[in-house]
């Protein structure tokens, strides 16, 4: 996949399928520690220890349609091609963790792309589910609880136009701004060291 | 023009590392293509894929497209459990020491659309 947020709209789809009612959703980027990594944690039925031990494989799938299944197969190709991996533990019953991880500078990573449009596919798609989403940029973190926009909204839906764009913008706008806040933090430093 | 993908092996000296089974299968078409997510959207149905990839997930794209054949290029090696995989699924894969760009380049000479 050309944009690492579409690797994570389709490993949030499993966790929907897996029939989680609360996800949480991770992105960080630490440039200056090389690191990338992306984290989905959900409520749902969770993976056997069988069923674990071959899930990158792409031969497994719990899809009924074909007998093929991609996802996390890919993202783990992708890890690895940028000098990372793909983690993922599940307890049935209680929930599943995916962590992938892949060095920051890798020349083969993709960018992580439209991140604001494809959570806005989820949240709009599943209203049902309480999707948190976590965006850290060095030691700045942005926080979404998507419930707690819901409740301010108090019943209109996030598919009003101008609600849709208020959205996009204020994902945008925030992941914008940890940048800038590091940036800036980062000029305090070099300006103190000139003194 | 028609071509299996024993015919094509011979042809060019290209190795079969996997699917002998189904060597008899027929090429109608090419693709070129190493990002697999763009390979399962674009590629079309008994297509010979040219590729670098060498992994158990080819197996898979070409399964779920319905590939003719896989050909490595670059002279790279077909991981074992991909090899087995493709066995069972029978696709045939070929192993070629030229670059893609000179395998697609014979495709095209000998007129696989």
């Amino acid at each position: 996949m050309k944009e690492l947020s579409l690797h994570l709209l389709d490993i949030v789809q499993n966790s929907v399928r897996g029939k989680a009612d609360k996800i949480e959703i991770s992105v960080l980027e630490k440039p200056d520690e090389n690191l990338f990594e992306m984290v989905i944690l959900d409520n749902g039925k969770g993976i056997s220890r069988e069923v674990l031990q071959t899930v990158k494989n792409p031969f497994t799938t719990s899809r009924t349609t074909r007998r093929v299944g991609l996802g996390l197969p890919l993202l783990d190709d992708t890890c690895s091609m940028c000098n990372g991996r793909l983690n993922i533990e599940s307890s049935e019953g209680i929930g599943t963790k995916v962590m992938a991880v892949m060095d920051y500078d890798h020349i083969d990573r993709p960018p992580l792309g439209d991140i604001a449009t494809t959570l806005m596919g989820l949240f709009v798609s599943y209203d049902n589910i309480n999707f948190i989403y976590k965006h850290i940029y060095n030691n700045e973190e942005f926080i979404m609880d998507i419930n707690e926009i819901r409740q301010i909204l108090d019943g209109v839906p996030l598919t009003t136009p101008d609600v849709y764009k208020w959205s996009i913008d204020y994902i945008n706008d925030n992941i914008k701004e940890l940048k800038n806040n590091n940036d800036k933090n980062l000029t305090i430093i070099s300006s103190d060291n000139n003194k | 023009m028609i071509l299996t993908v024993k015919e094509l092996a011979s042809k060019f000296d290209w190795e079969i590392v996997a699917g002998e089974n189904a060597i008899n299968n027929e090429i109608e078409c090419g693709f070129v293509g190493d990002l697999l997510s763009v390979v399962m959207a674009k590629a079309e149905e008994k297509c010979a894929w040219i590729t670098i990839q060498s992994h158990i997930n080819i197996v898979a794209v070409a399964t779920l497209v319905g590939m003719s054949c896989i050909i490595i290029t670059e002279g790279y090696k077909l991981d074992l459990d991909a090899q087995q995989k493709a066995n069972e699924e029978n696709i045939p894969i070929l192993s070629s020491k030229c670059s893609s760009y000179e395998a697609v380049k014979r495709l095209a000479d000998i007129g696989i659309k």
